[in-house]
């Protein structure tokens, strides 16, 4: 279904593209050169965060946190089998992915556990990813309250899936 | 900010390495983490020409123009200082569109070219402006309506009913999202 709406979108903007006269060749070949020289810009911010997760999560850091964190978990009524996945996805959304699927196979993807750890996964995104591509792109270096106001966004939408997961299921 | 965390991602990961003796692993996958970047980096390259392609036609004919105009009063709401500043106020709808869409591919370039055009009117160019923060907060607590990659790993893995969690994920995004925004606007008048 959504590959049906993309094709319709892309369809409908090149159809409204000719309609109005502009070049939409040219349009997308400038846009299209536009992207790359994003892509190069973000580059090096993507080396360095991924060299800094990595050497987080091979650590065993994770499993240090989860230990840290397991009874404000138990306090909040969440799952702690979650706790990795609440830790690692703010760092990368990658590597959360492979540790949904951890869950997922340890637990199953329906139970209790797989459901809270599916929501999580859909209502958070990844907080020093954005960080640090945005703000690393224009040069910004006094990020103010964003990660604070991030992290309270984050936390609501864990105690959002558990509500939610409780409610619905 | 991010210059921080990111020391302390490495300097903390190393203490713990050297105190759960996975010291050999670590460095191996540190090293090595460059390669992934790489591929991640390959990985998107080509979602974001395209998309940015794709949008610049839309840009020129006018669409998003008029997307713009549909969207202004939420748009305004939330980024109150681009109200002169078409540019940003077009690449912030363009953002809006593909996180909602859950194109992450095409909300990344569009973020980003908003980025630029608020940074253009920033007047001290190394502090985030109130629309800034607004906008990393929104993207990272992500207004994303159809969730596909949680969708397909939950059929790979052999889930009865893959699309189940879907309203759910909607009510604890929204949840996210609104608290991400009045968290916002508190800070806004008390920073």
């Amino acid at each position: 279904m959504v590959n049906n709406i993309i094709l319709f979108m892309i369809a409908g903007i090149i159809i409204y593209g000719i309609y109005t006269g502009i070049d939409v060749y040219g349009a997308f070949v400038d846009g299209a050169k536009e992207g790359l020289q994003t892509t190069v810009r973000i580059f090096p911010y993507m080396i360095a965060l991924m060299v800094g997760v990595t050497i987080f999560r091979t650590s065993g850091a994770i499993e240090l946190l989860s230990k840290v964190f397991a009874p404000l978990f138990t306090l909040l009524r969440l799952p702690k089998e979650t706790l990795p996945l609440a830790i690692l996805k703010p760092f990368s959304g990658g590597a959360s992915i492979g540790i949904l699927a951890d869950i997922y196979a340890a637990y199953g993807t329906d139970s209790y556990i797989g459901l809270i750890a599916s929501v999580m996964m859909g209502s958070s995104e990844t907080i020093f990813y954005t960080v640090a591509l945005y703000f690393g792109y224009v040069g910004i270096k006094n990020t103010r309250y964003t990660v604070m106001c991030a992290f309270i966004a984050q936390f609501a939408g864990m105690m959002g899936a558990l509500i939610a997961v409780n409610l619905l299921f | 900010m991010s210059k921080h965390f990111w020391v302390i991602l490495i300097l903390f990961g190393i203490a713990v390495s050297l105190f759960s003796g996975t010291t050999e692993e670590t460095a191996m996958a540190g090293v090595e983490a460059g390669k992934t970047a790489v591929n991640l980096v390959i990985g998107v390259v080509g979602g974001f020409a395209f998309w940015m392609g794709l949008m610049n036609i839309a840009k020129k004919s006018g669409l998003v123009g008029i997307l713009a105009r549909a969207l202004k009063p939420v748009i305004l709401f939330l980024y109150p200082e681009t109200k002169n500043n078409k540019e940003a106020m077009e690449n912030l709808c363009l953002n809006m569109s593909c996180n909602m869409l859950g194109l992450g591919n095409g909300a990344t370039p569009a973020g980003l070219k908003a980025m630029k055009s608020l940074q253009e009117k920033n007047k001290e160019k190394q502090i985030a402006t109130n629309a800034m923060c607004m906008l990393l907060v929104v993207n990272a607590s992500s207004v994303q309506l159809l969730p596909t990659s949680i969708i397909t790993l939950r059929s790979t893995m052999g889930s009865p009913d893959p699309a189940c969690v879907v309203p759910a994920i909607l009510i604890a995004t929204a949840v996210s999202t609104i608290c991400g925004i009045i968290a916002v606007k508190l800070c806004e008048r008390l920073w």
